[in-house]
């Protein structure tokens, strides 16, 4: 297909959502339906496609991600290093201490 | 189902110093059926990253998604607008919670979880339309501990 052409499309939508993108083009968003699915598409082409890690997300929220039953399986630490940096970071090596901060209880 | 809180899955993931280490793996490693939201996975992640580097933290993250015995919430109906975004958030703040707090408080109400697991009782109870416990409590409650 060469590049630059417009191909005509014909797709069957349910009725909320083609008055959503009516919607969108009656607030001046986008000048017509064609518009609006052709921007839908290159933000997925670029948000996602580009990004591994958001593909990991999509498939494991659509299934595809192989799950393992290994009630072991972590990752693997240096636990005196960890120690040491939460310390150097927080002063504490206490989760519920480096937590409350992390999370604004605490300052 | 219940819902871990970020400490209690630290605990196990990274702090295995931890006191409460061998209680928190007799939960995690039984066979109920846990839950942690994303922002807690998000929160995790970020405790492994300050610890033990940004590669580790990416691995952490993906293991817990493949674990079988994990299943990691994600918002079912993320609004598309900011402002819709920003004026839920506030709706659970509001109740007297921090940003994170308010956050993992959205996901457990949008989930219906029966229990919410922490050992931060103090900040959730009363706030939370969940029972809140520790994982000593929750344990004793089913007859494991």
């Amino acid at each position: 297909m060469r590049k630059g052409r417009n191909v005509l499309v014909q797709v069957r939508l349910p009725i909320k959502v083609v008055e959503k993108m009516d919607r969108l083009i009656e607030l001046g968003y986008y000048n017509s339906r064609s518009e609006v699915i052709a921007d839908l598409i290159r933000r997925i082409d670029e948000e996602l496609f580009g990004d591994k890690i958001a593909l990991f997300i999509e498939d494991y929220l659509n299934g595809r991600v192989k799950h393992e039953y290994n009630l072991k399986l972590r990752v693997k630490i240096d636990v005196e290093n960890a120690r040491k940096r939460f310390k150097e970071l927080f002063g504490t090596d206490d989760v519920s201490k480096i937590l409350d901060k992390v999370r604004g209880r605490s300052l | 189902m219940i819902a871990l809180d970020t400490d209690v899955a630290a605990i196990y993931f990274i702090f295995t110093w931890d006191k409460r280490y061998n209680i928190v793996c007799k939960l995690i490693e039984s066979n109920i059926e846990k839950a942690l939201t994303i922002y807690n996975v998000l929160e995790l992640t970020g405790l492994m990253a300050l610890a033990q580097g940004g590669v580790k933290a990416t691995e952490l993250f993906k293991i817990i998604h493949r674990r079988g015995d994990f299943k990691i919430l994600y918002w079912k109906k993320y609004p598309q607008l900011q402002s819709v975004f920003v004026s839920r958030i506030l709706d659970y703040i509001e109740r007297g919670l921090s940003l994170g707090d308010a956050i993992t408080v959205w996901f457990i109400e949008e989930y219906n979880i029966d229990t919410f697991i922490t050992y931060n009782k103090k900040h959730f109870m009363n706030r939370v339309l969940a029972n809140v416990m520790t994982p000593e409590e929750y344990l004793k409650s089913m007859g494991i501990a």
